[in-house]
């Protein structure tokens, strides 16, 4: 493990000093963060074949074998949860082009945010026409560092301690080296815990975000905190890409799903408010809603992630 | 005001930097000028200075001190007053260590049954104050007792959150904390009184009445429980709101300021935020 580590480190570093020198696109670092099950994988998985869609070319998965693509989109199609990964695979996203309508919301969101506007045509997540032709180009590298829930989660009690010696075993070291490799965090936070059908959710929804949130709330803004404690580049905002998934249940947009998280993250973003920007995102995964034609292929919200992922950066 | 401090600060430097050249014998001034320089320069020093000074003085903390009769109600109003002034952003936490404390959607009452310190910053730059806050449990108020009247004699407000069936117990452990208390520490003590279903009278506190005029409690009435949760879904009824915002802002410099002023005038009774 160790040895992976390091290696990956000098490969970042490797990397960018390509890229400063113009022989390779861009690479972002942005390690994905979340509890056990929160949907991590499902994510990455997701987001890969969203940006390989035919239709759509915004850019195709680097590190990742086709097999077990297919392999997890196959469980993904025949209706399954996937198979725990265990952070058994890094991915590498090459993100070629993004909708520059995507990009136009995301901008637009970001300024209403701040200024505390709620013009509601902003927090529309349904994704752009695939013939949209309308594309910003980009050559960003996405790297995620998958850090398993349960790593994360072990970290994050191990680290609640204050005079616990950060990076002191090698699960809390990997998360502070992950952090430290990274360029901005995404942290995934699954508001739908239980299997349950949209009616019986949304019938008691604040229930079930409260209790979504008692399994949640401590480790995430704990690991916030300890990653803004040990980012490297200090002097600057770090981007906070806080996604919450199941968008077809839970049913909130943007803007409503930032109120909850003011709410909920008071004291974190209080205290942390001139170190960060948060970007919030209400996403839907492919496969788990069909289309008219009976495809599994919908998804929610994934273009506006990369849109906004290419505007922070 | 930075201006003052980069003033201050550019004009040491300069001090140095001239003083270091005429000492060498490269920097030839006549008598004159060098003496206006020298009274420019000591000008400047002097309003940084004064700068410095004014700054530290607003960084230093004010002390409350937060007891109970139940041994939750104290945890429940700090999570309360933290959460509200993280929420309209009147303040923040500055303890990185707060997670497992308080930051539950729900309250945890396994662990609000311990003392702890944690410090707030309440306020926008220059008008901010640092306030401590110290949670006694119960436990730490029997079995040190002593210890705790010693650090109530550098307290500046005093929480007691108490009920109808307690308020004698109550009155009897405040007038214990403030017996060997100073008679100048004690003119500038307030204590609030806060019970959850009523509005406690101060005729009810004979014994707290020998050491604080009734100028000096404050008395208010606020079901922490519901309001927790109501604050947690963001739906807080308006009278709630009031109440909350009236204890958020007795926590602000200049709302201090202006109370003292108005209670030495004595037309000031709060009753459930309504002043």
């Amino acid at each position: 493990m160790k040895e992976d580590l390091e290696f990956s480190r000098y490969k970042g570093i490797l990397f960018k000093i390509l890229y400063h020198f113009g022989q390779i696109p861009k690479s972002l670092n942005l390690p994905l963060f979340g509890v056990k099950g929160a949907g991590k994988s499902y994510f990455l998985l997701s987001l890969g074949m969203f940006i390989s869609l035919p239709t759509r070319r915004l850019g195709k998965p680097e590190n990742l074998t086709d097999d077990i693509l297919n392999q997890y989109w196959t469980e993904v199609l025949s209706g399954n949860l996937i198979s725990i990964t265990q952070s058994k695979w890094d991915v590498d996203l090459l993100i070629k082009k993004v909708y520059s309508t995507d990009h136009e919301i995301v901008v637009r969101r970001q300024a209403c945010f701040q200024i505390g506007v709620s013009d509601s045509d902003h927090f529309d997540d349904q994704e752009q026409p695939e013939l949209d032709e309308n594309k910003l180009s980009t050559r960003i590298f996405l790297r995620t560092n998958d850090l398993s829930g349960q790593d994360f989660c072990t970290a994050m009690t191990k680290l609640r301690e204050p005079t616990m010696e950060l990076g002191g075993d090698l699960i809390t070291k990997k998360f502070i080296q992950v952090v430290r490799d990274g360029d901005g965090s995404v942290v995934i936070i699954d508001i739908v815990r239980e299997n349950l059908t949209v009616d019986q959710y949304r019938k008691e929804r604040t229930k079930y975000i409260r209790q979504a949130f008692v399994e949640q709330l401590v480790p995430v803004a704990r690991g916030i905190e300890l990653a803004l404690m040990n980012q490297r580049k200090r002097n600057k905002r770090y981007p906070l890409f806080l996604v919450f998934p199941k968008r077809d249940i839970h049913g909130l947009n943007a803007k409503e799903l930032n109120e909850l998280a003011q709410r909920m993250f008071a004291m974190t973003f209080a205290r942390l408010e001139d170190k960060v920007s948060i970007h919030i995102h209400s996403i839907q995964n492919m496969g788990f809603e069909k289309d008219k034609n009976g495809n599994p292929t919908v998804s929610r919200g994934l273009g506006q992630f990369l849109a906004d992922v290419y505007s922070v950066f | 005001m930075e201006f003052f401090k980069f003033l201050g600060w550019l004009a040491i430097g300069t001090a140095v930097s001239v003083f270091i050249a005429k000492l060498n014998g490269s920097f030839v001034i006549d008598q004159q000028t060098f003496h206006l320089l020298k009274i420019s320069l000591g000008i400047a020093i002097v309003l940084g200075l004064f700068q410095l000074i004014k700054d530290l003085f607003l960084q230093w903390p004010n002390s409350w001190i937060i007891l109970d009769d139940d041994g939750f109600g104290g945890w429940l109003f700090v999570h309360l007053m933290v959460q509200a002034i993280s929420l309209t952003r009147k303040g923040r936490l500055l303890d990185p260590c707060y997670t497992d404390l308080f930051h539950l959607p729900e309250p945890n009452t396994q662990k609000s049954r311990n003392s702890f310190f944690c410090s707030i910053k309440i306020g926008q730059d220059k008008r901010c104050q640092i306030i401590e806050l110290f949670l006694v449990s119960q436990r730490a108020l029997t079995l040190f007792g002593n210890d705790i009247q010693e650090i109530t004699k550098d307290t500046e407000t005093i929480v007691w959150v108490t009920s109808e069936s307690t308020k004698d117990k109550t009155d009897n452990s405040i007038s214990t904390l403030l017996k060997n208390q100073l008679p100048e520490k004690l003119q500038k003590l307030r204590l609030i009184l806060i019970a959850r279903d009523f509005i406690l009278s101060v005729s009810e506190f004979p014994q707290v009445q020998a050491y604080l005029s009734p100028e000096q409690i404050f008395r208010y009435s606020l079901p922490l429980s519901q309001v927790f949760e109501e604050l947690q879904q963001g739906k807080l009824s308006p009278e709630m709101e009031e109440t909350l915002n009236v204890l958020v802002d007795i926590l602000q410099p200049s709302i201090i300021s202006q109370e003292i002023t108005s209670v030495s005038t004595g037309q000031l009774i709060h009753q459930g935020g309504k002043t």
